[in-house]
């Protein structure tokens, strides 16, 4: 059976979430696991990361969702790109590093890659069943 | 020995629609296990025209039943 599925992306892993950031050109600071927001307040998270214009963002793990979430106060937001834009770039290449290292565990070899107009990423993998 | 494809477009916002090609039976199902609980939600799940030619007596059921399925 052949299948078409469509799936909403979580960040579940760690792993492919820190190749993500760091293949954005985002630096991680794993000696200061917190956000500091607006009045000093501090928020312990997972893993955190200055953005240029001296944007405090961090990634923490919610029990709930099963999923990493964005920590960051708003209110002190200066980074160029909007946080909605911010996220969903991270979000485009969590999965990207996902697949790839899911079907290259299970034997699959990339076949093409295209960056679309449309700002999306495609990809073919094969892997002959012997 | 039959080749097997996976294709998938990873949209801007990060959702991914993915299809599985060359696969008998539900050993598709298999091979994609692994990413989609990785990756998240699965939120639409179709049977490609393949999947009928593969099972043709399950055709009518299949199609009925779980041409599209929402999670």
């Amino acid at each position: 059976m052949s299948h078409f599925s469509t799936i909403k992306t979580q960040l579940k892993e760690s792993k492919p979430l820190i190749k993500a950031l760091n293949q954005l050109g985002y630096v991680i600071n794993q000696e200061e696991k917190f956000v500091k927001g607006y009045k000093g307040q501090f928020t312990a998270v997972d893993i955190s990361m200055d953005l240029p214009s001296n944007t405090k963002v961090g990634f923490k793990w919610d029990n709930n969702s099963n999923s990493y979430e964005l920590v960051t106060d708003l209110d002190l937001w200066k980074f160029e790109l909007p946080v909605e834009r911010f996220i969903s770039k991270v979000t485009q290449m969590y999965a990207y590093h996902t697949i790839i290292s899911k079907t290259e565990e299970d034997g699959y070899q990339i076949v093409e890659q295209k960056n679309k107009n449309d700002g999306s990423i495609e990809l073919v993998l094969t892997k002959w069943d012997s | 020995m039959p080749q097997r494809t996976l294709r998938f477009k990873i949209l801007q916002d990060g959702r991914v629609q993915e299809t599985v090609e060359g696969f008998e039976g539900s050993s598709c199902n298999n091979a994609t296990k692994k990413i989609e609980e990785a990756l998240g939600e699965v939120r639409v799940k179709n049977k490609t025209a393949e999947a009928f030619i593969s099972n043709q007596s399950e055709k009518q059921k299949s199609f009925k039943n779980e041409s599209n399925v929402t999670f």
